[in-house]
């Protein structure tokens, strides 16, 4: 996932990009000018745009191409304004943009939903939170090194060890109920082992699943109790 | 009822570990990541349950039942719905699927220590450590551990034990009957021995104590079965 930050702004650019540090599997560009936005998604190939509405001074809200964008202001009036000529509300941040903003905007993307359902740990847990959140860090310690794994696989191309791995994933997620991600890694660890996927084809889906695993290890950290 | 957990998941063996909690009648003593070192441990430890995965690195769970012979009660705990019948042609008592319910799992540990229990009470011997023998008119117990071999000599069997021997009155079928077949073996048409007190096997004999004993070749494969061996 590749998103275009637009944003004059140093300071916002470098809260921006220690956000992004915390989601691996996204790498995110920075564009300081309209017309700086304007040459680079001529030659690079974006998923997202999040862009200030003042650049420079300047109010612009130019969308290039088919990009999805998101705007930011530091105006609460400014971005309600825009609500008002039919820019739907997801698409307007108030900055600065937090991680919830970004987690967001990237299970927008993503389309897979990684808010987990507790019901099975809390039926072995009896109420027990510390048992609970010994699950979560371990949960935290390994699926780094399983999503690491399976990018490894994935670029070489071994369809068979990559369905391995998947599948290996799952019981975790089905434990923490991440039913959503449960689901698209069942469908591409069953095309993965049975049908013969083409790799890119493969890769294409994977994508999305990586940064939503990314994202259920944001979305724990906050699950537990300290 | 003592049980182990095998499995290469931290939060797989947490949560079992948790669930043995809950049943009073189970106490989980040990916890491994990797299945070799659980052959080591049920060498030396006597255990009736194992909670056992299938997939793990480098050595599977059915790569652990292939190995360990005097295996105890297995519950298959994975995530892997596929393999329930060759899980079961190794006499597994369960197949749950992980990530292991509560009901699910006190329904499988229920059910193995109600076999257990039925087992038992079939087998009222089974839990025994003796034997008692008739010598001249006298009721005479002896150990099983204290049993080194018997040998058929006409209408009587010799029992070895390392102080004395004892000559009875009976058939080496009837002995064969009669003791627990975890220890000891028909080795030979005219031997049985303790199996804790084999020292070595070479060729075709065995030696305890100090003792050779032959051992038949139909009898060969059946006495190799029946030990731990790697």
């Amino acid at each position: 996932m590749q998103i275009l930050y637009v944003e004059d702004d140093k300071f916002d650019q470098l809260a921006f990009k220690r956000i992004l540090k915390k989601i691996p599997s996204i790498s995110v560009d920075i564009a300081t000018s309209h017309h700086e936005m304007r040459e680079k998604v001529e030659v690079n190939a974006y998923d997202i745009i999040i862009r200030d509405i003042y650049l420079n001074g300047e109010k612009n809200l130019d969308t290039p191409g088919n990009i999805p964008v998101y705007f930011t202001s530091g105006s609460k009036p400014v971005l309600e304004q825009l609500s008002k000529k039919s820019i739907d509300s997801k698409f307007l941040l108030l900055k600065p943009i937090s991680l919830q903003d970004v987690q967001k905007i990237v299970t927008d993307y993503t389309n897979i939903s990684t808010e987990p359902d507790f019901s099975q740990i809390d039926e072995w847990a009896d109420g027990d939170e510390h048992f609970k959140n010994e699950l979560i860090t371990y949960y935290l310690d390994e699926i780094p090194s399983q999503i690491q794994k399976i990018e490894e696989v994935a670029l070489e191309g071994d369809l068979k060890k990559l369905a391995d791995l998947l599948h290996a994933v799952l019981t975790k997620l089905r434990t923490f109920g991440f039913h959503d991600l449960v689901n698209k890694v069942s469908k591409l660890e069953y095309d993965a082992r049975n049908n013969d996927l083409a790799i890119s084809v493969c890769n294409q889906r994977l994508e999305p699943i990586i940064i939503a695993l990314h994202q259920t290890r944001l979305t724990l950290r906050t699950k537990r109790i300290t | 009822m003592k049980c182990i957990i095998i499995d290469d998941e931290k939060i797989a063996r947490a949560a079992l570990k948790k669930l043995c909690e809950k049943v009073d009648f189970l106490e989980s003593v040990a916890e491994f990541n990797n299945p070799l070192e659980a052959i080591d441990f049920l060498n030396k430890e006597e255990i009736d349950l194992v909670f056992l995965d299938i997939h793990m690195p480098d050595f599977s769970g059915f790569d652990f039942l292939s190995s360990v012979k005097n295996v105890p009660e297995v519950i298959i705990t994975t995530s892997d719905d596929n393999f329930g019948v060759q899980a079961f042609e190794y006499d597994v008592s369960d197949y749950i699927l992980k990530p292991v319910s509560t009901p699910r799992f006190i329904k499988a540990v229920n059910k193995v220590r109600d076999e257990r229990m039925s087992a038992e009470r079939n087998e009222p011997d089974s839990k025994e450590k003796h034997i008692f023998i008739n010598v001249n008119s006298r009721l005479v117990r002896l150990n099983y551990d204290d049993i080194l071999f018997m040998e058929a000599r006409g209408d009587y069997v010799q029992i070895q034990t390392p102080q004395k021997k004892h000559l009875v009155h009976a058939t080496m079928k009837r002995f064969a009957e009669k003791l627990p077949p975890n220890r000891f073996v028909q080795v030979h048409r005219s031997y049985i021995v303790n199996i804790n007190k084999i020292v070595d096997i070479e060729d075709n004999s065995i030696l305890i104590a100090e003792e050779i004993i032959p051992i038949s070749r139909s009898n060969k494969d059946e006495l190799l079965n029946r030990l731990n061996t790697i």
